[in-house]
């Protein structure tokens, strides 16, 4: 189900797989980044997550600081049982750069990078087969 | 580079802005170790204003790479290929010229610190017979004419020197005073301009100045010249132009025999070229560099021809370094994979 739309910005969680999938498309600005960072944590906060998955493959550059920002939440994500996460990897060359600044941060155990969302998900069901 | 290029001078919009960001955040990282990302940190420096302020600021990282002007000046007289061999094949071909003469007067145009003066005349000690040079050295920036002064008169010579300093801009100097100079010092003339003459402004200057060169009817008339069109008044193309040289340029100092840091000290000195060549308006910009068939055309079009009479050209100057005569365009040019990056050019009065 969707819970949250925005035409440069999706969230979709599985009740089934506990799969929450955020889809990224084009420029998104600071503050619709942050909002959907924010719902992001809510949602794992008040439901049970266990995978996380950004499709950034369509996004467009992300500020430094806002990659930070993303990176920050991690940690309380993973307190409220988040076990995997992955990035589907942008076409972009500076989304990829944004990138690097979120990889830079840490949560190398538990975070990972694909090139598409099949290949994502099989790594996703692998971690966290025994949680779901 | 496109990118900056596509947005250049107002089109850049929050994302455009972004993206120079991130692109610069990548290149400070490891900027010391890739010519590349020195290159491209320098471009978006010098357009910055055009870009307005990020939240990342280059200059901090760029300090670090700064090496006193003395030790940047060495590396570039004694290690720097380009400099290097185009004073002493130049300084040669002159040396050759006046064989057999008892007096001679040089005009040195741009004569800077007088680097290549003094070289010159330490090697027209084995001139025999040469009795008196008389120098008339121009230049812009009193400082520079001065040392060039101190440093001529600290050498002894087996002939007599006497150097007359001339502090102005070329093209607003008064040949006809030049003229009697030349009269009242006696022996064949010959001119030497390296680094200078691009910095005239405009065009009808730099073909009054060669006219005015050929009126004092030089034995000979050399020039040293970066072979890339900085004149054009397009940016997209100037910005091409400019980072094919450059870029070049760069892979070339990345093979010099000295330490990195003065490797990325020679980068950020022509930082500062960059930044005239593309950062300032037409007419703020003082790095107009000229192909040298432009330079040939002015040359032809008052009164000279060229001639290949360079003395001491290496049959090898290494780092991947070509020497060439190219005969059309009368000039010789020190070519490195597609780019010939400065080209010596030898003129006689027709």
């Amino acid at each position: 189900m969707e819970i949250f739309t925005h035409e440069n910005a999706v969230l979709t969680y599985d009740p089934e797989t506990l799969e929450l999938l955020q889809t990224w498309k084009g420029y998104v600005p600071t503050e619709l980044f942050r909002q959907v960072i924010d719902a992001t944590v809510e949602h794992v906060r008040k439901h049970k997550v266990v995978f996380l998955i950004s499709d950034t493959s369509g996004q467009k550059v992300v500020s430094s600081s806002d990659a930070e920002y993303a990176a920050s939440v991690m940690k309380v994500m993973i307190e409220n049982g988040l076990k995997a996460m992955a990035f589907v990897i942008p076409e972009n060359v500076f989304t990829k750069f944004s990138l690097k600044k979120f990889s830079d941060a840490g949560h190398g155990d538990v975070v990972a990078y694909f090139d598409s969302l099949t290949d994502a998900r099989k790594w996703g069901e692998l971690m966290t087969s025994k949680d779901r | 580079m496109n990118l900056v290029m596509q947005n250049y001078p107002d089109k850049f919009t929050e994302e455009s802005k972004l993206e120079i960001e991130a692109l610069l955040e990548h290149c400070l990282d490891g900027l010391g170790e890739s010519s590349e990302k020195f290159l491209a940190t320098l471009f978006i420096r010098a357009i910055r204003k055009h870009i307005g302020p990020t939240t990342i600021d280059e200059h901090i990282y760029l300090k670090r790479y700064e090496v006193p002007q003395i030790e940047l000046f060495n590396v570039l007289i004694q290690q720097f290929p380009f400099v290097r061999y185009s004073h002493s094949i130049v300084n040669q071909t002159i040396a050759d010229i006046v064989q057999g003469e008892s007096t001679v007067t040089i005009l040195d145009i741009g004569i800077g610190q007088g680097i290549q003066i003094v070289n010159l005349l330490e090697r027209l000690k084995r001139v025999s017979g040469l009795r008196k040079v008389v120098v008339i050295g121009v230049e812009p920036f009193e400082d520079a004419l001065n040392y060039a002064g101190e440093l001529i008169n600290s050498i002894n010579y087996p002939y007599n020197v006497e150097f007359i300093p001339v502090c102005s801009f070329i093209e607003a100097i008064d040949f006809a005073e030049i003229g009697n100079m030349v009269e009242a010092a006696g022996g064949p003339l010959i001119v030497n301009e390296s680094l200078a003459l691009h910095h005239i402004q405009h065009l009808n200057d730099r073909h009054k100045v060669i006219q005015s060169v050929r009126a004092l009817n030089p034995k000979a008339f050399f020039l040293t010249e970066p072979n890339v069109d900085h004149f054009e008044p397009d940016f997209f193309r100037r910005f091409q132009n400019c980072y094919n040289h450059f870029y070049h340029i760069f892979q070339v100092i990345d093979q010099l025999p000295v330490g990195v840091k003065e490797k990325n000290g020679l980068k950020l000195f022509f930082g500062r070229e960059i930044e005239d060549v593309i950062g300032g308006s037409d007419h703020e910009r003082f790095e107009k560099h000229e192909p040298s068939f432009r330079w040939v055309e002015k040359l032809t079009v008052g009164g000279f021809k060229m001639v290949n009479g360079f003395k001491g050209v290496p049959d090898d100057m290494g780092y991947g370094i070509k020497v060439d005569y190219d005969a059309f365009n009368g000039c010789l040019g020190f070519r490195f994979k597609t780019e010939t990056i400065i080209s010596l050019i030898h003129a006689e009065c027709i």
